[in-house]
């Protein structure tokens, strides 16, 4: 009955909270004037023929808002404040341009744009820090267009797996969970929109992400002190998946796009399609996909029990005026995927999990007229249902997660204080109530946190800056007070501590020399903290650590870039120590409980992880190019073991032809050497060399900009198996497999 | 919080409406709210390992990790009734209680041996029946519905001819 009254109080102080939320809304949107409206308006052409470009993304830059040209090339940007901006357009197979501004406060400002259309494309994917605005504020790195089509796998891991640094963990191919510089799980948020996903993949390699690639606008990859801002244990960095769900664009017809997929190696496709329609003062946004793909086979045979079935949907809406935007959305996320079995892991027939993620979404994306000094206050409630179940070969159900995850920020960055730019600051919180049922002793758990960030550049001739402090606290407060043989007294736990990060970077001639400094904080996950019982998914029973400590790190990095017409190379060496760094430390024992399972128990010891990493982007001549990356990294506990579950040397090379305007081909090899220094209880991994080919092609037709990816992947059928797939004893990875991508905009 | 309109400048008025169908479909989505998982922890045995007693005489122990004691069965025979009693994490003997709990086995390989587990005989015991000479293991569980809070440590099962147990009779009724 308590328990009943305390729910039912938090339930009304969180409806507080958002009927908060919603009147800051009301009174920060209104506006000062009423002037006319003021924007943008114009028409792109082809800077030789003079034809219209259609289909283009037009974008100012410093709004982060942007706008679809129609099949006749013609924009409209409004509202927009009068003031000078940058405006940035992108159109496959023309040349990126920008170009200043001006927005006038009598009325439209009409615009011409003569864009070149380029023989070699520049590499659309790699997109320097402070180039390209969102949800982030400076990605370092950006996946979209043409790359991302090309790429685009099953799960986000897929899709992002050979970026530089990155890796994939794995369990087979659905619960698969972006890995970089070695730095997995909860150090390297993953984000949906630049918010929390509500997801538990960042607790177990069986667990997915539970965001769809087929929706995907663009993936953000942030580093750096401006990691920080999204939280204090991103030492790995953050990856933002973007998929606009809340309209910040106002449209003035239907646009959109739609796109199937389908491959041999999995006999799997998937279909999905976004559409943005104007209604009256609003934008209303739906998206939508299905994704089926039956077992995956490798040259070794079928990997059982992989298949795997997505949908997912939102419906979105905005209202967008001068002042900026407001807007909701609602999502669903449903997955049915199989865990394969391990004979030798206490589950020989595997396991089915079912997850279901139900996501709402408050934005407001303000302008206010009335605070000059105020460039832009972004304010954000997200909710999150979150429910998994692992059922097991004979039909029962073994486990059950459910998860609400509650989350509310407010974000305001400030014109230029003096020489300090892109001055970002803001308060956070969590509301985080965890359950577990099923063959399970962990407690149900809530968990409350809140932190306070801010952020800054600072630009000094060829030398600049940039800084970020962060304070971050969280409360784990288990449902009651008990004592557990194996995890320790179980009681209320509350951890606080500070991150931050300073970069510095040089400009010499074509030259970019930095180095950066990065302290993390992590607290405790309920997992590493309360966790009693079997997870079969993982072939383990993980106990936790009720004495754990929050986990601390200092990074430092160097880097070298050099850039110039010819292309771009940079370097970098890395160095991250950690105090208390916390993982499932195998014990090689089998658990008293379930003889069937190895004892995972959560440990924090002070370890150390170093390596380094290269990219490279050459333009060979007007139809050719080669790109590549190499990284490396190394872990060790202070003991002196190697830590589990790091990726060997690994890279890729690839060499890009424009064979005309609109069809480019590529091959590429992705090699990894032997890891021959695996963690405890781990075995080595061979080394191998993967050959891949893909081409993309696009064309107008039927009033739609049409694109094609075609790729092969493992052309010659190589067998080879990942690290940090943990069913690599199994199976090796997957062979031969034919992808084909069409997606046509409207 | 003094919250501040004006009319005027709100485009036709759409703001408000729209901001309040917003927040109701918040609301409305409030069937979100709940967590999907109910909780039954309390239901759950904790057992930490098992002793197989033969008219109280231990015949095998699963505890802190190691395995003592093997079951041992002529062909065409069959045990008398083993009992079985679970270990809580003191060491405290105890059998689980409510419907929810029940017994379940498997055995490594079953054209040697399998269980006979008469409805008379009490939910937390059975006999082992040997059908061709050789050693194999079985597994003890406790299955709560429909999934196991606990599974021992192999138990060896030895069956020979000539062994122990009483002959075992084809048409007794057993589940197996």
């Amino acid at each position: 009955m308590t328990r009943m009254m305390t729910t039912r109080a938090d339930r009304l102080v969180w409806s507080r909270a958002t009927g908060v939320v919603m009147a800051a809304f009301l009174a920060i949107a209104a506006p000062g004037s009423t002037r006319a409206e003021t924007g943008l308006e114009g028409q792109l052409v082809d800077a030789v023929t003079g034809e219209p470009v259609g289909w283009a993304i037009v974008l100012i830059t410093e709004l982060d808002r942007h706008a679809h040209a129609d099949v006749d090339g013609c924009f409209l940007l409004a509202p927009v404040p009068p003031g000078n901006y940058t405006l940035r357009v992108v159109r496959i197979g023309y040349h990126q341009t920008e170009q200043s501004v001006v927005v006038g406060d009598d009325g439209m400002s009409t615009l011409h744009v003569p864009l070149k259309s380029k023989p070699v494309r520049a590499h659309e994917t790699l997109v320097e820090a402070h180039e390209h605005r969102s949800a982030l504020e400076a990605p370092a790195q950006v996946m979209e267009g043409g790359r991302l089509r090309q790429s685009l796998g099953r799960t986000i891991a897929e899709t992002i797996a050979l970026e530089p640094g990155l890796s994939q963990r794995s369990m087979g191919p659905a619960p698969a969970r972006p890995v970089l510089r070695g730095l997995g799980g909860d150090r390297l948020l993953v984000l949906e929109d630049g918010g929390r996903t509500g997801d538990l993949s960042a607790t177990s390699s069986d667990h997915a992400v539970a965001i769809e690639p087929l929706t995907t606008e663009r993936v953000e990859i942030v580093r750096g002190p401006e990691a920080i801002l999204f939280g204090g244990n991103t030492l790995g960095g953050v990856i933002d998946v973007v998929r606009g769900a809340v309209p910040t664009e106002r449209v003035d017809d239907v646009v959109g796009s739609f796109a199937w997929q389908a491959e041999t190696v999995n006999m799997g496709g998937g279909g999905g399609m976004d559409v943005s329609l104007p209604a009256g003062p609003l934008t209303i946004r739906l998206d939508g996909s299905l994704r089926r793909s039956d077992d995956t086979g490798t040259p070794a045979g079928t990997l059982v029990n992989t298949d795997l079935m997505t949908d997912n949907g939102a419906v979105g809406t905005g209202f967008v005026r001068s002042w900026g935007s407001v807007g909701g959305a609602y999502s669903l996320y449903d997955s049915d995927y199989g865990i394969p079995p391990d004979p030798e892991g206490g589950h020989p027939s595997g396991v089915d999990i079912r997850l279901d993620r139900r996501h709402q979404e408050l934005r407001a994306d303000l302008h206010p007229a009335r605070w000059p000094w105020l460039q832009s206050l972004d304010l954000t409630y997200t909710h999150n249902r979150f429910f998994q179940e692992e059922i097991e070969a004979s039909g029962a159900i073994g486990l059950e997660f459910g998860v609400l995850t509650t989350n509310a920020e407010a974000r305001a960055r400030l014109v230029p204080v003096g020489p300090l730019q892109n001055v970002t600051g803001g308060v956070w919180t969590e509301r985080r109530d965890y359950k577990t049922s099923g063959l399970s002793f962990t407690p149900d758990t809530r968990e409350t946190a809140a932190a306070a960030f801010v952020y800054g550049e600072w630009p000094a001739g060829p030398w600049a800056y940039n800084a970020s402090l962060r304070w971050d606290g969280r409360r784990l407060k288990p449902e009651e007070e008990r004592f557990s043989e194996q995890v320790g007294l179980i009681r209320e736990r509350t951890f606080q501590g500070l991150s931050g990060g300073l970069a510095v970077e040089r400009q010499l001639g074509a030259w970019h020399l930095g180095a950066t400094a990065m302290r993390s904080f992590r607290a405790p996950q309920v997992e590493e903290t309360f966790s009693r019982g079997p997870h079969l998914a993982a072939y383990s029973f993980e106990v936790g650590n009720a004495e754990i400590e929050s986990e601390q790190g200092l990074g430092l990095e160097l880097t070298a870039r050099w850039h110039s017409r010819a292309g771009r190379v940079a370097f970098a060496v890395f160095r991250n120590a950690f105090d208390g760094y916390i993982y499932p430390r195998n014990t090689g024992e089998i658990s008293l409980q379930r003889g069937d399972l190895f004892l995972y128990r959560f440990v924090g010891e002070d370890a150390l992880m170093w390596g380094a990493e290269g990219t490279w982007e050459l333009h060979l001549s007007s139809a050719l190019a080669t790109d590549g990356s190499v990284s490396f990294v190394r872990g060790r506990i202070d003991d002196g073991e190697d830590l589990p579950a790091m990726p060997p040397l690994q890279g890729k090379a690839g060499l890009r032809w424009q064979a005309r305007p609109n069809l480019e081909g590529r091959i590429a090899s992705c090699f990894a050497t032997e890891q021959g220094r695996p963690g405890p209880f781990e075995n080595p991994t061979d080394g191998y060399v993967v050959l891949d080919l893909s081409a993309s092609w696009h064309r107008t037709g039927f009033g739609l900009l049409h694109t094609l990816s075609v790729s092969v992947d493992n052309v010659l059928d190589t067998t080879y198996r990942r690290h940090l797939n943990r069913v690599r004893q199994i199976m090796p990875e997957p062979g031969r497999n034919l992808r084909i991508l069409h997606k046509a905009f409207f | 919080m003094t919250v501040i309109i004006n009319p005027r400048t709100i485009h036709r008025g759409a703001l408000i409406p729209f901001l309040l169908a917003l927040f109701a479909a918040f609301l409305f989505a409030g069937c979100d709210n709940d967590n999907p998982v109910d909780d039954d922890h309390d239901e759950h045995s904790e057992a930490f390992g098992l002793v197989i007693l033969n008219s109280g005489e231990e015949v095998a122990r699963d505890e802190g990790g190691s395995v003592t004691g093997a079951i041992e069965v002529g062909v065409e025979r069959e045990t008398a009734l083993l009992s079985i009693r679970f270990l809580a994490e003191d060491g405290d003997q105890f059998v689980p209680e409510g419907e929810h709990n029940s017994l379940a086995w498997e055995i490594e390989d079953e054209t040697i041996t399998e269980v006979e587990h008469h409805e008379e005989d009490g939910a937390w015991a059975f006999h082992i029946v040997g059908h061709g000479e050789g050693t194999t293991t079985i597994r003890v569980k406790i299955l709560h519905d429909d999934h196991a809070d606990f599974v021992s440590r192999p138990i060896e099962i030895r069956v020979t001819v000539g062994g122990p147990g009483e002959e075992h009779d084809e048409d007794d009724d057993h589940e197996g």
